[in-house]
């Protein structure tokens, strides 16, 4: 899990590997592992997830973290602007890191929407570079277990 | 540190003991138990058998071993619940050493600050967009007075050029 500082990251970990949601902010220091069995393809498939610290820019993450990392799910938060410019240049240093593996990009706070300061047009032109752009909702649940679900899957095809 | 006289060493390997907690598994390049000790049951690992993938058992291990590099640093990692290691993997002729040293104060303190300084920013990013919406809001209020102004000048130019009319109509009547 990449992303800026209270993009949503913990919560997104916390609705699909417990099915809760809390309101409250709690920043992640290092990096907390969870485990979940996803179907994949017929089969079960183990997600390891590292729910990593967000940092202010791409040159604070620990790049340690991203050792052995088979993909990576990239949070944006639709009503705060430069989450989203961060998120790329995110993808950039992770790129540049562990070579080129499969990651989506999830633009959450979707419950929100009415306050999002991220364009149609923006998310639109991540499309047209081949990202796989999914709106969740860590308080409501909304697109959250497909988000995982298919970057397991994605996992698995590469 | 081979410079430092044995009384002091010896204090320094007795405070990491007090203070780090620390523990260790030694393990194949690709990641079989050959050795373990220390206090690894305080992170929540216990339970592992000789020869066995320790991958297994620690998730943080996955995908990291066999070690590329020397050496491998991961700060902050919690283990269980209300701990945190601060774990080293290096490669020496024995195989791959996985230090555990106890981080839990430390990532207690950071996240701490952490938290005041990342609440603050979300206060500064909440101010600037009430800001802007208030911004706006004025921008189109001050349009509307502008368009309301012009309306108000246009109907008061009517009325003037009504009364000069209706004035000339009268002077035209009493003449008459």
């Amino acid at each position: 899990m990449l992303g800026t500082f209270a993009v949503g990251k913990t919560s997104l970990v916390r609705r699909f590997v417990e099915s809760i949601y809390s309101d409250k902010y709690h920043t992640t220091v290092g990096v907390k592992i969870d485990k979940k069995m996803v179907p994949v393809n017929g089969s079960e498939l183990m997600l390891v997830l590292w729910d990593i610290e967000g940092t202010e820019s791409e040159h604070e993450m620990r790049t340690s973290y991203l050792r052995g990392a088979g993909g990576y799910l990239l949070v944006a938060d639709g009503t705060r602007q430069d989450t989203l410019y961060k998120a790329i240049a995110l993808q950039e240093r992770v790129k540049e890191t562990i070579g080129a593996v499969p990651f989506l990009l999830l633009m959450n706070k979707a419950d929100l929407t009415d306050e999002w300061s991220i364009s149609e047009r923006e998310t639109t032109a991540l499309h047209e570079k081949g990202w796989e752009v999914i709106q969740t909702s860590a308080k409501s649940g909304f697109g959250v277990e497909n988000a995982f679900h298919s970057l397991a899957k994605r996992m698995a095809e590469a | 540190m081979t410079m430092l006289p044995l009384p002091i060493r010896d204090f320094i390997l007795s405070l990491a003991d007090d203070t780090l907690a620390p523990a260790y598994l030694l393990v194949t390049g690709t990641g079989q138990l050959i050795e373990r000790g220390g206090e690894l049951e305080s992170y929540g690992l216990k339970d592992l058998a000789t020869n066995q993938d320790v991958s297994e058992s620690v998730p943080f291990l996955l995908g990291v071993l066999p070690l590329e590099g020397k050496s491998l640093f991961l700060p902050h990692v919690q283990t269980k619940p209300d701990t945190f290691a601060d774990v080293y993997i290096f490669t020496r002729e024995q195989g791959t050493w996985i230090l555990l040293l106890d981080s839990t104060v430390q990532t207690a303190q950071q996240q701490a600050m952490q938290q005041r300084l990342y609440s603050s920013r979300l206060q500064v990013n909440d101010l600037e967009r009430e800001g802007n919406a208030l911004y706006q809001a004025n921008a189109v209020l001050e349009q509307l007075v502008r368009e309301r102004t012009v309306e108000l000048t246009q109907t008061i130019l009517q009325l003037r050029q009504q009364i000069a009319e209706t004035e000339r109509v009268r002077k035209v009547g009493q003449e008459s």
